[in-house]
């Protein structure tokens, strides 16, 4: 096992810039998540890191060893695509063994291998089957499998669980960080799925436009997001992004709203709030904001209620079912000490 | 509904007319091959008095079985010299990213137009002073220089074959060699197969290039050849003709139904989502 160590790392393709100056360490035995919205450039960084892209500039460092001009073979890692690519014309067994096969193992090391991984993922009955009998949960497995059965320094993950049904992708996900825990490997899992990153990973690295925005641990992400892009991007629903005033511990927006806030800020801001931290209030109760509901929608455990108060919209979850129904007045108090500010141009977090 | 299977019968009836143009003359030759040729100016179709003595008499006429012999291995080793160097060179144009990978395929592509007569003689010229006039090398030996459409073909197929399982091979520790002959040429039958039916018709249909290096002898020269004098010496002689023209047909038909097999198989073995 091995950290992983990316320093400035630059990639261009002709005059099209994907990666400027990403720089960030992963320990050994960790699983780090890189998230951002389609485009930002973690597929590329990903790819990087298992020398499948030439790198522009920087570095990556796997196990204190600069990787750059080492070939994908030698890096000694083992990757899971979005697509498994399985080769087609080999049965399971094959699949998982074809590496070691192509280091000369002896058969009965390979055969050993591989009956563990497999029995590890359930697969042992399915070793003599062609990838394209397998059901998509399966052929997952078997990438998995495939993966494992190296011994590899570091697992990297290219949106493994993209293709598959919601229901597996909730099973496979703790799945693939129980196998990361029960092998003390180091893991770098790439997704678009902020879900995914929060529940599977040590740390997020969240991504946009080729820039590394914050690194941090899921919570501490989700409590104190760096800047704008961050706080709407983490968290499901996402948080509402109001353009307010803030002064003396309140910020005002709309038709002279006014709220408290944990904060002794001055100026013109963006006020963030999550969804679930509102609190549905009697009428006219201080602090509070009056609201029409506009669509309310139950998830069973909670309702989720699209708001408007004037112009300004307003998405909130509230626990427990209230009852709210579609065109109530309502009265919704944020929670002072979960209320976010952010500068107006450049997004960052204002303390 | 009905509108439906009225539709649907004048389609099948202009594919069986279809179909019947192209199967008319070959049951036209097939049926006068048969003919004593006292019958072959009569206007039938079904001979009188079908006989098969134009086959043993073509045989002894000429040397059938040489000309097939020879015929056949040429078509053979150059069928392997071209499934082996295009499906290389179309590898790497699909999987491996080189400066200027483009513009040296449109330069391969454009190849194409260059009619063969053009490269007749300086070609003529090179296997003179290489010591292979006369001999069945220069026949095939071109074959194992690759070609631009069996390139284009190959190329177009591999594209088709995830690049991830170029990629995750390369992870495995998989040599570029190893990753075409152990992922993407398996999985090329399909189209390898329709390769070889082209590049093995072509080879067995050539008269040109046959004429030009083997000199008019029985022994060494093609099926082709061996039609061509046949055709000046026994003129007239139609039923004796088209027997030959059969026999020198069968081979494609028979490589067909060989190949065609894996044209269908193949399609289905696809391990992705």
């Amino acid at each position: 096992m091995a950290d992983v160590s990316i320093t400035a790392l630059d990639k261009t393709y002709g005059t099209f810039d994907v990666l400027h100056g990403v720089s960030f360490d992963v320990a050994d035995g960790e699983f780090i998540a890189l998230v951002g919205p389609s485009g930002c450039g973690k597929s590329t960084l990903l790819r990087m890191i298992a020398g499948l892209e030439d790198i522009t500039g920087g570095s990556i460092a796997i196990g204190g060893r600069v990787m750059n001009d080492v070939a994908p073979k030698e890096r000694d890692i083992a990757m899971v695509f979005q697509n498994y690519a399985l080769y087609p014309h080999m049965t399971v067994a094959q699949n998982m063994g074809f590496s070691l096969r192509l280091h000369g193992a002896p058969k009965a090391k390979i055969a050993e291998r591989v009956a563990k991984a497999a029995d590890v993922l359930g697969l042992i009955d399915y070793l003599d089957r062609m990838p394209g009998q397998l059901s998509g949960g399966q052929r997952q497995r078997v990438a998995m499998g495939r993966a494992i059965v190296r011994q590899p320094q570091v697992f990297l993950f290219d949106e493994p669980l993209s293709n598959l049904d919601a229901a597996l992708r909730v099973q496979m996900r703790a799945e693939i960080r129980n196998l990361h825990d029960r092998l003390g490997s180091t893991s770098i899992f790439v997704t678009h799925d902020q879900i995914e990153a929060m529940t599977m990973a040590d740390r997020i690295a969240v991504l946009r436009d080729g820039c590394l925005e914050q690194v941090g641990r899921p919570l501490d992400i989700y409590d104190y997001p760096a800047n704008a892009f961050v706080a709407g991007f983490i968290g499901s629903p996402a948080m509402n992004i109001v353009p307010a005033h803030a002064a003396e511990h309140h910020v005002t927006f709309g038709s002279d709203v006014r709220v408290p806030v944990n904060n002794s800020y001055t100026g013109p801001v963006q006020w963030g709030i999550r969804p679930e931290h509102f609190e549905l209030v009697p009428a006219e109760t201080p602090d509070a904001i009056a609201a029409v509901a506009q669509r309310v929608e139950s998830t069973g455990s909670d309702e989720f209620v699209m708001t408007a108060v004037g112009d300004v919209r307003f998405d909130a979850q509230l626990a427990n079912r209230p009852g709210v129904k579609q065109g109530d007045q309502i009265w919704l108090r944020p929670d002072p000490a979960k209320s976010h500010l952010f500068d107006v141009q450049s997004g960052v977090r204002l303390t | 509904m009905k509108r439906d299977t009225a539709a649907d019968m004048l389609a099948f009836a202009l594919l069986l007319f279809g179909a019947l143009c192209m199967i008319g003359p070959f049951i036209w030759m097939i049926a006068t091959s048969l003919k004593p040729v006292a019958e072959q100016y009569d206007g039938r179709l079904i001979p009188i008095t079908p006989t098969s003595e134009n086959y043993p008499r073509l045989f002894e006429i000429i040397p059938m079985h040489l000309l097939l012999w020879n015929s056949f291995k040429i078509a053979a080793i150059a069928t392997f010299g071209q499934l082996l160097t295009c499906s290389m060179a179309g590898f790497i144009f699909a999987v491996v990213r080189f400066p200027f990978r483009n513009v040296i395929f449109v330069i391969l592509l454009v190849t194409l137009m260059v009619p063969g007569q053009v490269t007749a003689i300086p070609q003529f010229v090179i296997f003179k002073f290489l010591g292979l006039y006369g001999t069945q090398a220069p026949l095939y030996l071109p074959a194992f220089l690759g070609g631009a459409f069996g390139t284009f073909l190959m190329r177009q197929y591999f594209l088709t074959i995830p690049i991830e399982l170029a990629e995750a091979a390369r992870i495995d520790g998989a040599s570029l060699a190893r990753i075409f002959f152990t992922i993407y040429l398996p999985l090329a039958k399909p189209a390898l197969a329709a390769f070889a039916i082209f590049a093995f018709m072509f080879s067995w249909n050539d008269l040109f290039n046959a004429l030009i290096y083997l000199p008019s002898n029985l022994e060494k020269t093609t099926l082709t050849v061996g039609l061509a004098l046949f055709q000046t010496q026994y003129s007239g002689q139609w039923p004796l003709m088209m027997a030959a023209s059969l026999i020198s047909v069968a081979p494609i038909i028979i490589v067909f139904f060989l190949a065609q097999r894996h044209f269908i198989s193949g399609i289905s073995m696809s391990g992705l989502k």
